[in-house]
């Protein structure tokens, strides 16, 4: 034990006996040795001895199981809950060892047969029980510490892999994208061509001009897929500026087959001062793409379906907000939305874990994420982003 | 005129090539020439910075931008005419 | 003497493209499917510019221009690719190697096509 185990003189030491000739032995014992300076004081009733232990500052307690008010093990967890810091030390009569062992279990230090008490064995006895309270507390708390550890480990190892998920269907995306360039240029083209060599009043016309359009429409999906699926880790990307108004208007882009297939309603209103700010792109639509996303699982099977994106100036930060017309949260699983693994979408529809990247991919960058509802009338998510970066963050 | 106002330009490269080195010592001549240090030039290499070419609807390297004064302009391949980026940059000589 | 263009690439679309787009435009076009037949073709011609896919089977992107710059230093080498950072460590390595080209955005439209080989080969045409 290391030094710190000595305990601070004198050392007060309550007896709660109810029998008086033990009570004396006791007393006698104690003053025997006078090694230590100590103080003894005497309960022969529970009551009273839960009564001084309340005051605190008592170091050990002696404790006869069998009193007036109380008896066995029943005395004994009456005495932890008044005190739970306190080390006890069990007194048995010669028959009491199993009822003993008991105790210990239960959260007694040591026991001590009265008839075996000798100052040398009490003291020896007294103080193994305060040196093995102070180590079982340190352990508890450690336990506790490595509990706490293992939560926080567990919740990065999460956003670890789904970071890796997304890092693989960013690679095969970006793959796809790729394989696509060629035959829509093909297409595009060949279709250019037509189209120079046919005249505006031929039959073919219109629908050449058609298939135009929609090829293009075709390369913008594309393009927007390959900008979205970026290789660099999230983690690694360079800061730049760029409008919000851009990347707003990608991710609807990219999500535009289920806001039309849902039949949602998005509109976007975007202040005119809106100034551009100094972002790592791939982030803020990562967080973007996940907020319009629950939006958009927040409206199935509901009636309203709207969805209303905003963007303003809000002193030294940009305020976008996400507000949609669903049920809405529970207030009291308000708090609960950033926790990794929460999740109110049926099982294998969603992960939980993407509230709590975005919010440290918002985290990472200064700014702020928080959610308002109203059950019955919809949720907003507000992200402010910070205008200024600070200097050591500019690349 | 000239004087006061400041030229904005961005110049997209694949910066490891010997050419793109000779290309910005003479771009960097041509402006400091005629600009004498009334402008801005960025350089951004392509390679490294794909997403701002991307952004920028960069088509082929070399391309000179010039986004300020306005209207923007931009310049294709050989740098090396001067003629041909003065005039690109609305800096024609008066003849 | 008519300027002659080399467009070396895999995909018959993307030769077919350029073929199209270069049409009227006074240009002689060649197309090579392939890296070493790209490298065929030049034997016994010399080419004003060369437009060279970087992702190919066989002989691809990199590896063609190194056999090409053997035997021409100075022909302007547009590499066509989509402008990603996937490709930006081959083409920083091949650079570093002492290999000059430019680089070509993949994809392009026939117009595209056009008024960059144009702007290239010939006086500014100013954008605005």
């Amino acid at each position: 034990m290391s030094s710190k185990s000595t305990k601070a003189l004198p050392i007060d030491v309550l007896l709660i006996e109810d029998n008086p000739g033990d009570a004396r032995l006791i007393q006698e014992i104690l003053s025997e040795s006078a090694q230590v300076e100590h103080q003894l004081q005497c309960a022969d009733l529970l009551s009273t001895g839960l009564e001084r232990l309340d005051k605190a500052g008592i170091d050990v307690v002696l404790l006869d199981l069998g009193l007036p008010d109380s008896q066995g093990l029943d005395t004994l967890s009456k005495v932890c809950a008044q005190a739970p810091e306190v080390p006890i030390v069990i007194l048995t009569g010669l028959d009491d060892e199993i009822i003993a062992l008991q105790a210990v279990r239960q959260g007694a230090q040591d026991y001590l047969a009265k008839g075996d008490a000798d100052s040398k064995m009490l003291w020896r006895v007294m103080r193994y029980a305060i040196e093995r309270k102070k180590a079982e507390d340190e352990l508890k708390k450690a336990h506790e510490e490595l509990k706490l550890t293992y939560e926080q480990l567990r919740e990065s190892q999460a956003q670890l892999v789904q970071s890796e998920k997304v890092s693989a269907l960013g690679i095969l995306v970006a793959g796809v994208s790729h394989e696509l360039d060629n035959p829509l240029m093909g297409i595009l083209n060949f279709n250019d061509y037509c189209l120079k060599h046919t005249t505006e009043d031929d039959w073919r016309y219109q629908f050449l001009q058609d298939i135009q359009h929609e090829t293009e429409r075709c390369i913008d999906i594309v393009s927007n897929l390959l900008t979205f699926s970026h290789m660099e880790k999230v983690g690694e990307e360079a800061y730049q500026d760029e409008s919000l108004a851009k990347i707003i208007d990608r991710v609807v882009n990219l999500l535009s087959y289920r806001i039309q297939k849902e039949k949602v309603s998005l509109t976007q209103h975007i202040s005119e001062n809106t100034p551009a700010i100094r972002l790592r792109v791939n982030a803020v639509q990562q967080v973007l793409l996940n907020l319009i996303d629950n939006a958009l699982d927040a409206l199935v099977g509901s009636q309203k379906k709207e969805i209303r994106i905003e963007v303003h100036p809000d002193g030294d930060f940009v305020s976008l907000t996400v507000a949609d017309s669903g049920s809405g949260i529970a207030p009291k699983m308000l708090d609960k939305v950033y926790d990794p693994f929460f999740t109110t979408k049926p099982a294998g529809k969603g992960t939980g874990l993407g509230l709590s990247i975005s919010r440290s991919l918002i985290e990472s960058h200064g700014g702020d994420i928080t959610c308002e509802s109203k059950p019955g009338l919809g949720t907003t998510f507000e992200v402010l982003l910070p205008i200024e970066r600070r200097k050591e963050d500019n690349k | 005129m000239m004087g006061n106002t400041m030229y904005q330009i961005r110049l997209y490269i694949v910066d490891a090539t010997k050419s793109s080195t000779k290309a910005v010592q003479e771009l960097e001549a041509l402006l400091e020439d005629k600009l004498k240090g009334q402008y801005s030039l960025k350089i951004i290499d392509v390679l490294t910075e794909p997403e701002l070419a991307e952004a920028d609807k960069i088509l082929a390297t070399p391309t000179v931008i010039k986004t300020a004064p306005a209207p923007e302009t931009r310049i294709i391949g050989d740098l090396s005419d001067s003629e041909k980026v003065l005039a690109g940059l609305g800096l024609e000589e008066p003849s | 003497m008519s300027k002659r263009i080399l467009v070396i690439d895999d995909e018959s679309v993307v030769r077919r493209s350029f073929v199209l787009a270069l049409e009227n435009s006074g240009y002689l076009v060649d197309t090579a499917s392939s890296g070493e037949m790209g490298i065929e073709r030049m034997e016994g011609t010399k080419y004003d510019l060369i437009f060279l896919d970087l992702n190919m089977p066989g002989l691809n992107g990199v590896e063609t221009l190194r056999e090409l710059r053997e035997r021409d230093k100075d022909v302007p080498v547009y590499i066509q690719t989509a402008f990603h950072a996937a490709f930006a460590d081959q083409l920083r390595q091949a650079a570093e190697d002492g290999m000059d080209f430019e680089i070509l955005k993949k994809p392009l439209s026939l117009r595209q096509i056009a008024d960059i080989t144009k702007e290239i080969l010939e006086e500014a045409k100013i954008t605005e």
